[in-house]
């Protein structure tokens, strides 16, 4: 116990709520930014983590690590252009709030909702982690390959005005997904001898591209079609663009069900912040009360996309702290961070450095409340974004994709590969292909097809053992109900709420 | 992210203001001391890192730039331009000018192997060895509870089926394991994976029989939870003094990667001395011989005309292996 107040004790150092508060910041505003993301604020700072204290420099990470996904619904609401992929979703009802003057409702409801998400990760991290981590080491890959087999209904259930058009994309996303080097045998697979290709298609040059650029197409398109009237497009201060109790109590429900989805898919390694808010978005609106209108501006839409994506980040250190195994990117970082130091995490880190942990946990804490903050504040000032014309967002924004863009790979090659795929999304844009559904099939190809051979190597191929695997059994049961439901749900028109 | 090693400071965490004011004097000092002689290095050096922050090899490059630093007096810039295995900073290397200013860090099979087995733009004749600073303790792991001790017993078990599945993450797993497969009569059926934690992870789990790793298992190892079949190098692993080496069990492979810096080819000679004697003073230095044994790498370093022998050596042992194993 004496550890666990020690460990408290560092956190609350002015050292470590500094560094805390310095990555809440980067974090929010490389999240905000369209084209900069997670990937490329981790590589800033891990650096300059080197040069800190151990519980310092975690804290820092963690800040980032959180507030970026935070920060990225910001844009996705008030311009439709997410800052991070897994913000997508948010865009689908959070960008049509903003259009009928309730964004402040809808940043609030994505503020509120990343930090309960956090705030349940973080709880399962601290209450449960052994078992649970005991529990993810169980999913092999006949498991997972259920697992994402599940995940592709989503594709149904995202896929907008045609289901067939919305497989299409999705179908296509998988295609694009298949680039790179064989997992098995190093083969080279649509890469036409392009070296930079062996790794697959970039994802930050296919997120950005296909989110943002295309957006910024679309939104010029917009302003030269009829220049007059685009800025009064926008209703600012509407009279319900408040969040009282009233609408706590209206979204409640989701931002729990959305923190245990978040937290269950955070658990698995492979699977990510993108998917958790697909598959809690896609399951609100399976379950949506009749009278709200997913992808018109329902605020459960923002709380399941928001909610979701930030459970994600704690529960993915579960495996980190329990066993010793990174399942995310994020984790694998604070690895680095924490070897660079001198500690080793492995099982017995809980044993060997109680007091680092119980420091750990409480900078993850002190990160959720300056999350709380920062937001709060930032929030204030962000709203004012949507009276920012478009002749002003639309170069700043493009000039941020291809910053970014550059900054992840210092290739060019990775710019051409950001601005293919923004005209891409645009002409999918205008020919009503989702790129929703796209992202959806790009960001689970590559673990679909891991999962799906790594199990046919381990069952060598035959059906019958799935008998072995009743957890593989049933999530495939639930998949093939899921797909059903989704396909029968008549969809809304114009569901995708792809602002035209 | 291109990120300045501070010519003096120590990777402890020196207070930043001091570190920064520091390196702001030294700046000074050198812009006072150079116009005076042009004589390599007269500039900041840049080594691109084949692999991402935070990985074993950009840790190590790290901090031996920083003692390298040190040791020319100029600051030298670390670079990550992660992708293909260090095939893209290496064949980026290719066309930089071969004045000592550009180096490239990654795993020696990005030159030893990878060329040997896909087309790449660059060949093992491209280049000028500079330093090797580090070995990584590859090796065959499996759970406790099967009560193998060695690779022998884990062969021995899979007599009984005849066949034996292990998790994968590299070409050279998959040759190896063909060898060892072949010597042993039984089939052993690699199951691909994209990273060194999976590999642990699906071994941990308990859903594949062994695992390749080339050591992300090492904590795990040392707590027990993890058993070592053999290591894969010409020598033990320090830290591990009971695992045999795939020789000593008999196969008659083995494979060895190391942290290699390399230049292009072509390098001037004066040059090349000062690179290797600055890198040698790096790979003797407390700070990464301590790094070397946190991360469980073997204390190997090596430069110049030896490292170039042992490079093509290696090239060679390759060459043999994929002939063998196919």
């Amino acid at each position: 116990m004496s550890d666990a107040l020690l460990g408290l004790g560092d956190a609350l150092a002015p050292l470590t709520i500094g560094f805390v508060i310095l990555g809440v910041l980067l974090g929010y505003v490389i999240g905000v930014l369209p084209g900069l993301n997670r990937p490329a604020a981790l590589a800033i700072a891990i650096p300059i983590s080197y040069y800190l204290t151990p519980l310092a420099a975690v804290a820092f990470l963690i800040g980032i690590a959180k507030a970026s996904g935070a920060g990225g619904a910001t844009t996705a609401i008030l311009i439709n252009t997410p800052g991070e992929p897994n913000a997508a979703v948010t865009c689908l009802d959070g960008y049509p709030l903003a259009r009928a003057g309730k964004a402040k409702q809808a940043l609030k409801v994505a503020l509120y909702g990343s930090v309960i998400g956090d705030l349940v990760g973080t709880f399962a991290l601290i209450l449960l982690a052994r078992p649970l981590a005991t529990l993810a080491l169980g999913f092999g890959p006949v498991e997972m390959s259920a697992v994402m087999v599940l995940a592709l209904t989503f594709i149904a259930a995202l896929a907008g005005n045609s289901l067939l058009r919305g497989l299409a994309a999705g179908a296509f996303g998988l295609l694009c997904a298949t680039v790179g080097l064989d997992i098995e045998s190093s083969t080279p697979r649509l890469t036409f001898d392009q070296v930079a290709l062996f790794d697959g298609v970039p994802l930050l040059a296919v997120t950005v591209g296909m989110l943002a650029l295309s957006e910024m197409i679309i939104q010029a398109e917009e302003v030269f079609s009829r220049p007059a009237d685009a800025a009064s497009a926008v209703v600012t201060d509407a009279a319900g663009d408040r969040f009282g109790w009233t609408e706590f109590r209206h979204v409640l429900p989701t931002f729990l069900q959305s923190s245990l989805v978040g937290t269950a898919i955070g658990l698995l390694p492979g699977l990510g912040p993108t998917v958790a808010s697909f598959a809690s978005y896609a399951l609100a609106k399976r379950f949506a009360k009749p009278g709200e209108q997913f992808g018109k501006g329902e605020l459960k839409g923002v709380a399941a996309a928001e909610t979701a994506d930030n459970a994600v980040v704690p529960a993915s250190f579960i495996p980190l702290f329990a066993l010793g195994l990174p399942g995310s990117v994020s984790a694998a970082i604070l690895i680095a961070a924490l070897t660079i130091h001198g500690v080793t995490p492995g099982p017995r880190l809980f044993e060997e450095q109680p007091r680092l942990i119980y420091g750990i946990f409480g900078a993850m804490l002190i990160a959720a409340l300056v999350m709380l903050v920062v937001g709060r504040i930032g929030l204030l000032a962000f709203a004012q974004l949507t009276r920012v014309p478009a002749t002003i967002i639309i170069p700043v924004v493009t000039m941020l994709c291809l910053v970014g863009a550059y900054l992840e790979s210092h290739s060019v090659f990775a710019v051409g590969m950001m601005v293919g795929f923004g005209l891409l999304g645009y002409l999918m844009h205008r020919f009503d292909y989702s790129r929703v559904t796209f992202l959806i099939g790009f960001v689970i190809g590559p673990q679909l097809e891991l999962s799906v051979r790594q199990a046919l190597i381990i069952t060598e191929g035959k059906v019958t053992s799935l008998a072995h695997h009743p957890a593989a059994l049933t999530v495939l049961m639930v998949a093939l109900v899921a797909a059903m439901f989704f396909m029968r749900t008549p969809r809304q028109a114009r569901a995708e709420g792809e602002g035209s | 992210m291109p990120t300045f090693a501070p010519v003096s400071a120590p990777l402890s965490a020196m207070p930043i203001r001091s570190a920064v004011r520091g390196a702001a004097l030294l700046a000074a000092c050198l812009v006072l001391a150079v116009p005076a002689r042009a004589e390599w290095p007269e500039k900041p050096i840049t080594i691109s890192v084949g692999f991402a922050a935070g990985g074993t090899t950009d840790v190590a490059a790290r901090a031996v730039a920083e003692v390298v630093a040190r040791k020319l007096g100029q600051p030298v810039v670390i670079e990550n331009k992660a992708g293909a295995g260090g095939a893209i900073a290496a064949t980026g290397l290719t066309k930089m000018p071969a004045d000592g200013y550009n180096l490239v860090a990654t795993t020696s099979t990005t030159i030893t192997l990878d060329p040997q087995l896909m087309k790449l733009g660059y060949a093992p004749a491209d280049f000028t060895y500079v330093a090797a600073v580090g070995e990584f303790p590859e090796a065959f792991i499996a759970l406790p509870k099967h009560g193998w001790k060695t690779l022998n017993d884990a062969m021995a078990a899979a007599k009984a089926t005849g066949r034996m599945n292990y998790a994968s993450n590299t070409a050279v797993d998959r040759m190896i394991s063909a060898a060892i497969a072949k010597k042993a009569g039984v089939a052993l059926v690699p199951v691909p994976t994209r990273s060194g934690a999976e590999v642990v992870t699906q071994v941990m789990g308990g859903h594949v029989d062994l695992g390749y790793s080339s050591g992300a298992y090492y904590p795990q190892a040392k707590a027990g939870e993890i058993a070592v079949m053999a290591v894969l190098g010409d020598k033990r692993v320090a830290g591990l003094p009971d695992v045999p080496t795939l020789k000593e069990l008999g196969y008659g492979i083995s494979s060895v990667n190391l942290i290699l810096f390399v230049a292009p080819k072509g390098l001037p000679g004066d040059v090349a001395r000062k690179l290797d004697e600055a890198f040698a003073a790096a790979g003797s230095d407390p700070s990464i011989v301590s790094l070397m044994e946190k991360r469980s790498l073997n204390n190997f370093v090596e430069t110049g005309a030896a490292l170039a022998k042992t490079v093509q050596d290696h090239i060679d042992g390759y060459a043999k292996l994929i002939e063998s194993s196919k």
